[in-house]
């Protein structure tokens, strides 16, 4: 009792070193509190982001690595088929799946609407596109235009964002006719062509065979039509999508003759997007899906990247204010043994005499740890308060400026690129066959731009953790010193 | 049986050089004992070693047949014996009073009439009644000693030390002092032990030790 006595009557003896170690103390907890609290929030947030965003699985053709093998071992890969997408899809782990069927299909009938824009392709032709490897593949037998069928409507992006509505008729549904088809407003105007009309395709690789589609809808696309692509292909302007159902779309595939690496490519223009019960069964789907059969040559990607590039700005400031907080602890300690060595140094002459009247060296040294526990202790529930109180400000003005920093880094990139939105090759082979309009570089991504900090009581408990690891730095350095003095030795050199 | 006997001590701070040699003393209660010398004589040392500041491994000091150098020091500094130093050494931000009752906190005496017990002990090493709650810096050399000795009195120990005790002091202070040091040995029955080179405090002792280089000359 009489250690916390004389605690408190040294505290207040030496005040203006106690009001510096306070100082320092309240700053570190202050700082300890914002940075606990933004990092909490965050983490929370992504959390909470990952549950509510279901990761998005789907399965990727690895080209470089297909292209390293040797034909016999080509002749043995086996690709994605519908009935394997089914396949995946029946697992308890998949909670929802769908499929795309894509290809692209010429018309003399119907005339596709050409790009207005056309970068220089001088190191491109129609015919010839080149991937990252420098390698080239033939694009002859690519139509014109681009037939998409979606197993689940409900997932088509374009029009459930609003980029896309239909204005007249009706939208494809399971339903449908297998000769039925949506176009878009702009095919319609160009080619003057009406709402139950009949129109006939051909099979871009066999001019011979021929398919005849009734217009049951149109679509008004809300983006520009006219989104360039520096591979100058029709085949990959909006405006010339049409939409039809899988058996469409599955017939035109099977009547597909070409049986080269582009359709190996283009992967039978099948595309399949699997979302699991929970994300953590990621590991546990891969395995089932290997098991089930799919190549080694595919890869397992997700959309988290995707999910979490929302919240960069947040991870940002988490992460920095981790580092803050291990710096400023770092400090705090360093400035506190300093202030500790030199405030024993400036008391040694009383624990002399304290050890030489039979205190003990534990009880010295409690004494003068209690002192700065006292004092962190007080700066604790002032910087607590400090924290608290501005903890929410700081992390808007901190949240503001990363999110501003971060349009800015995306914009000067955009502006490198003289606002074409440039799309690499291999990004488009890598994505399966023929990838939809999805700018890469002019991206206008909405950040989240709100953290909502609160303090809990796990940081308070963790606060206390920072505050009792300051006070363990001085009884460290107390023990350290006080065990290296000899009373007899302080009390013969003050006389 | 003697309270405090030492057997065969020596002492050195180095290996080499040895700073007390061979030193046998016994110590008995209700004596004042006089250990004198001239400075350099080991006299310190010997002090320091019976105050437990100190350990030798040439020799033994036993306290009431048990030997100090095994024993907690820390409980035998705060419960067996005080100590008055020559500098007082008081701590300064603490009044007389208060630093009567700190040895007492140290030596774990309990009890709610320690104020009043400390006062009484300041009272009876003759400090003045409104100079018990001063701080003791404001005190003069005398006073500080009579707080020193009030403090090493508190433990209620029945050996007190004295390094030098008059050290500081005026003739006419030096004089109070031991005689009040030589009172309480004879009037409490405790073993006051007083090194010193003062002729005055040898006039007063009831047994005098000479050292001379380190060595006991009887």
């Amino acid at each position: 009792m009489y250690l916390f006595k004389n605690a408190f009557k040294n505290i207040t003896r030496s005040k203006g070193k106690n009001i510096l170690i306070g100082i320092i103390i309240t700053v570190v907890t202050t700082c300890t509190c914002i940075s606990l609290a933004i990092n909490k929030a965050a983490s929370n947030l992504v959390n909470s982001y990952k549950t509510k965003n279901p990761l998005e699985v789907s399965f990727n053709l690895d080209m470089a690595n297909l292209r390293g093998t040797t034909d016999s071992e080509k002749e043995n890969f086996k690709s994605l088929t519908v009935d394997n997408i089914k396949s995946y899809g029946d697992s308890n782990l998949v909670k929802d799946y769908y499929y795309t069927l894509e290809t692209s299909i010429n018309s003399n009938d119907v005339t596709a609407i050409e790009d207005n824009k056309k970068p220089n392709t001088d190191n491109y032709n129609n015919n010839e596109i080149k991937d990252d490897n420098h390698k080239k593949f033939d694009n002859s037998n690519m139509g014109n235009f681009r037939l998409t069928a979606y197993s689940n409507f409900a997932y088509l992006d374009d029009f459930t964002t609003g980029n896309k509505k239909i204005i007249e008729g009706k939208m494809i549904t399971g339903d449908s006719d297998s000769n039925e088809i949506v176009i878009s407003k702009d095919l319609k105007d160009e080619n003057n062509l009406e709402l139950n009309q009949e129109i006939t395709f051909t099979n871009p690789s066999d001019d011979e065979k021929s398919y005849t589609f009734k217009i049951v809808g149109i679509y008004e696309n809300e983006a520009s039509s006219s989104t360039s692509n520096f591979m100058d292909m029709n085949v990959l302007n909006s405006a010339n999508q049409i939409y039809a159902n899988l058996n469409s779309v599955q017939k035109v595939l099977d009547d597909n003759s070409s049986n080269d690496e582009n359709k190996l490519i283009r992967n039978n223009g099948l595309t399949a997007k699997f979302y699991l019960n929970k994300n953590s069964d990621l590991k546990k789907f891969e395995k089932e899906v290997r098991k089930k059969g799919l190549s080694s040559y595919y890869e397992v990607n997700t959309n988290e990247n995707e999910i979490l590039e929302t919240l960069k700005p947040i991870q940002n400031i988490s992460t920095f204010s981790i580092n803050f907080l291990i710096v400023i602890i770092i400090i705090g300690i360093v400035v506190l043994t300093i202030i500790n060595f030199l405030n024993i140094r400036d008391r040694k002459y009383e624990i002399g005499v304290l050890r030489a009247i039979g205190m003990s060296k534990f009880k010295v040294t409690l004494q003068l740890v209690l002192e700065t526990f006292f004092v962190a202790f007080a700066s604790l529930i002032i910087g607590t308060a400090v924290g608290i109180i501005s903890s929410q400000p700081f992390t808007n003005y901190m949240l503001k400026n990363e999110i501003n920093s971060y349009k800015e880094e995306v914009e000067n990139t955009t502006n490198n690129f003289k606002d074409n939105n440039f799309q690499r090759p291999s990004e488009s082979m890598k994505d399966n066959s023929i990838k939809k309009d999805k700018p890469k570089v002019n991206r206008n991504i909405d950040y989240v731009d709100s953290l909502k900090v609160h303090i809990d009581i796990l940081t308070i408990i963790e606060l206390f953790g920072v505050c009792i690891l300051l006070t363990a730095t001085s009884v460290i350095t107390v023990s350290l010193i006080i065990n290296k003095y000899s009373p007899n030795k302080i009390l013969q050199n003050r006389l | 049986m003697s309270i405090l006997k030492i057997d065969n001590l020596s002492f050195t701070y180095d290996k080499e050089k040895f700073v007390l040699k061979d030193i046998n003393m016994e110590f008995d209660k209700g004596k004042v004992y006089g250990i004198f010398g001239r400075s350099g004589a080991g006299k310190s040392t010997l002090l320091s070693l019976m105050a437990g500041l100190e350990t030798s491994k040439y020799g033994h000091i036993y306290y009431k047949d048990n030997d100090l150098f095994k024993m907690n020091l820390d409980k035998y500094r705060c419960n067996e014996i005080g100590i008055v130093f020559q500098s007082y050494n008081l701590l300064p931000q603490f009044s007389a009073i208060e630093n009567v009752i700190l040895s007492m906190d140290i030596s774990n005496i309990k009890g709610k009439d320690r104020y009043k017990k400390a006062q009484e002990l300041l009272l009876k090493v003759g400090l003045a009644e409104d100079l018990i709650n001063r701080p003791v810096l404001q005190l003069s050399g005398g006073e500080q000693q009579r707080v020193a000795i009030a403090r090493a009195l508190s433990y209620e120990s029945e050996i007190i030390l004295a390094d030098e005790p008059t050290g500081n002091l005026d003739p006419e202070m030096e004089e109070e002092i031991i005689n009040l040091l030589v009172e309480i040995a004879h009037k409490e029955n405790k073993c006051v032990i007083i090194i010193s080179h003062s002729k005055a405090v040898k006039e007063h002792v009831d047994v005098a030790f000479q050292l001379v280089s380190g060595k006991l000359k009887v």
